[in-house]
């Protein structure tokens, strides 16, 4: 299942962009990630039918929404990662543990958001470009 | 029963010194009896690791043909303090490179210098007649240096303040990065393994003390600034030479938005001289208290959001606000026991030996805020008064007509009480032109940057700097508008203070 980036500015809080965009075309859509502030939001998605996600894809582009399609998911390099926990701290879907001190990442809950790659201290994770 | 350090420095040389960490300490003491755990345990050994600002290193590169009175260098283009005499240098961990920005600093050049990877210096001077060269461009290593020791005026502090963050917005800190709306707390320090908290009273750790530090053996050179051990804030300044450490124990490190650190191990044995002893190294997880603190306010003095202690921080989260909040550690749990194992087995490979006489650290020591002869004026004393607002029923055409009448370029837009309701720009202008709409209340930006007259203008400042405004309507504690302030105000305010 393909994820997207949606980005767009919130200063029209009168449009529920995703809402709409979901009604319009009547394709439904999973949030995986909501980070809405005062000005700019950011979500990411996936389209749960495949037959129409050209179309609700195309319809956000329409209205303004900045789209990028995620590709693969956040990976450690071993010898580099010093078992802190600052990732977890930001991962917004409970995809990084401490197990035995030991940074674990379930690559089935991680959804290559990226939020952990910018915070490592030691640049230690990477989304691999596919 | 009490032993001296020659009694335990002969046992370590015997072979038959008994070394434990401090996290077994608890055990033992509970299984045995205070009385014989301090007979039975010599060393208890303690680690931490994590990120420590005030770290840096001196460096003596040696004198070049013809020689240079370096009077500014560079290391990998991260500038390092060179206004001591010819060829020496300080590189302090939280300089920024001028080629990488955050990405690189100065715990990076001190993390490469002792991977033994190369380093470009770049220097240069005004020439002197026993110093002529202007410039000197070279590339080295470690082993060319004649000194490169660590420095570090303040590490290992014996507890650190959680963090977590009330405000709106999401922000970046020395406390790693806080979601908003209390979205997470993070905190430092490894607890009851942490060196300090092993010796409250600095009866073993003091001036001289042998310490793991980085990987290599270093040594405590004095009381670190800001060093606090009344309130339990204790800090160490710890001196190691770079040579023989090792990068698993000390790393360069970016926080994102806030800068570049460095990481380091510190190990630090403590001889169980006596039963008082063997008491604060069995100290537990749950009896060292940290404050929660709300990092949404960037005052120097943070409100308390709750205590809080290391038992219910390492839990993987707390309660606040009848919240369950996910906590995350910014120490590594993972290398500060493997440097407690690591400082152990120093001890038991029998050439370790306690300093006999070390110099005792201070117990008491207040630290004092910096006194700031000229303060950052108020909101209230640099705002433009005189807002001109429009009601929400208003029309645009009123709007625009007040926007080019009284010159400005937004105008905040109030409710029927006068509170801050939105704000008209001349953005929503043309959202009105494709939506046909009339009303200022149907296009105006909702969510408004707002200030209050009792803040700095410092923080007004960086908040417009943040989200790219070039102004924010001022309201008082019922939302009311009192006032604007805008960037132009703010740039006359400080120019006002440099005359």
């Amino acid at each position: 299942m393909n994820r997207y980036e949606l980005k767009y500015r919130t200063d029209e809080a009168k449009n529920p962009i995703l809402a709409q965009a979901v009604l319009e075309t009547g394709c439904l859509v999973n949030i995986l990630l909501a980070d809405v502030e005062s000005s700019r939001g950011r979500m990411v998605i996936t389209v749960i039918d495949d037959g129409c996600e050209k179309k609700i894809i195309k319809y956000l582009k329409d209205m303004g929404v900045e789209v990028k399609k995620l590709e693969g998911r956040v990976e450690k390099d071993e010898g580099s990662c010093i078992d802190c926990g600052a990732c977890k701290g930001v991962c917004p879907t409970d995809a990084i543990e401490m197990v035995d001190d030991t940074m674990e990442l379930d690559e089935k809950k991680c959804v290559g958001c990226g939020e952990c790659v910018v915070v490592c201290p030691v640049r230690a994770l990477t989304i691999p470009i596919q | 029963m009490a032993k001296t350090i020659q009694e335990i420095n002969e046992r370590i040389r015997a072979g038959d010194a008994v070394v434990v960490g401090a996290d077994e300490m608890p055990h033992i003491v509970a299984e045995r009896g205070l009385e014989k755990a301090a007979k039975d345990v010599d060393v208890v050994t303690t680690g931490t690791f994590g990120a420590m600002c005030s770290s840096g290193a001196f460096l003596n590169f040696g004198h070049s043909d013809p020689p240079i009175k370096i009077q500014k260098c560079w290391l990998n283009e991260v500038e390092a303090y060179s206004g001591l005499a010819a060829v020496d240098a300080y590189i302090g961990a939280t300089e920024l490179s001028q080629d990488r920005g955050m990405e690189y600093g100065g715990g990076h050049v001190i993390e490469d210098l002792v991977a033994g990877k190369r380093i470009s210096l770049r220097a240069n001077s005004y020439g002197t007649d026993c110093y002529p060269a202007n410039r000197v461009e070279t590339e080295l290593t470690l082993e060319d240096l004649n000194q490169a020791y660590l420095f570090n005026p303040r590490n290992n502090y014996q507890r650190y303040a959680a963090a977590a963050n009330s405000s709106g917005h999401r922000i970046r800190t020395y406390m790693g990065t806080l979601l908003p709306e209390l979205g997470n707390v993070n905190f430092a320090g490894t607890g009851h393994i942490s060196p300090l908290l092993n010796d409250p009273e600095y009866r073993t750790i003091g001036f001289g003390t042998h310490i793991f530090l980085g990987g290599a053996r270093g040594r405590i050179v004095g009381e670190g600034t800001q060093h606090n051990p009344g309130t339990g804030w204790g800090t160490l300044a710890v001196k190691g030479d770079l040579e023989g450490m090792d990068t698993d124990f000390i790393r360069g490190a970016v926080i994102p938005e806030y800068g570049t650190s460095l990481l380091i191990g510190i190990g630090i044995p403590i001889p169980i001289l006596d039963e008082e002893i063997a008491k604060s190294t069995a100290v537990t997880n749950d009896r060292i208290e940290t404050n929660l603190l709300d990092y949404g306010i960037a005052r120097r003095d943070r409100p308390i959001l709750k205590k809080v202690t290391y038992e219910q921080l390492l839990t993987g989260h707390i309660e606040v606000e009848k919240r369950e909040i996910r906590t995350s550690s910014l120490s590594s749990f993972k290398i500060a026991k493997k440097i407690m194992k690591e400082t152990a087995s120093w001890i038991k490979g029998s050439d370790f030996r306690f300093c006999e006489d070390i110099e005792r650290l201070p117990c008491k020591r207040e630290v004092k805020p910096m006194r700031v002869s000229v303060e950052s004026p108020k909101v209230s004393t640099v705002m433009t008064k005189k807002v001109h607002t429009a009601p929400e029923s208003g029309s645009l055409k009123d709007v625009s007509k007040l926007m080019i009448d009284k010159g400005v370029d937004q105008v905040p837009i109030v409710d029927g009480e006068g509170r801050l309701a939105g704000i008209v720009t001349s953005f929503d202008f043309l959202k009105a032109h494709a939506r046909q709409k009339d009303k200022a209340g149907h296009v105006m930006t909702r969510s408004v940057i707002t200030s209050s007259p009792g803040e700095t203008i410092d923080e007004v400042s960086r908040r417009l700097q943040k989200h790219g405004y070039n102004s924010t309507p001022v309201i008082d504690g019922d939302g009311r508008v009192v006032g604007i302030i805008t960037l132009t105000d703010i740039n006359r305010a400080y120019g006002r203070l440099k005359r």
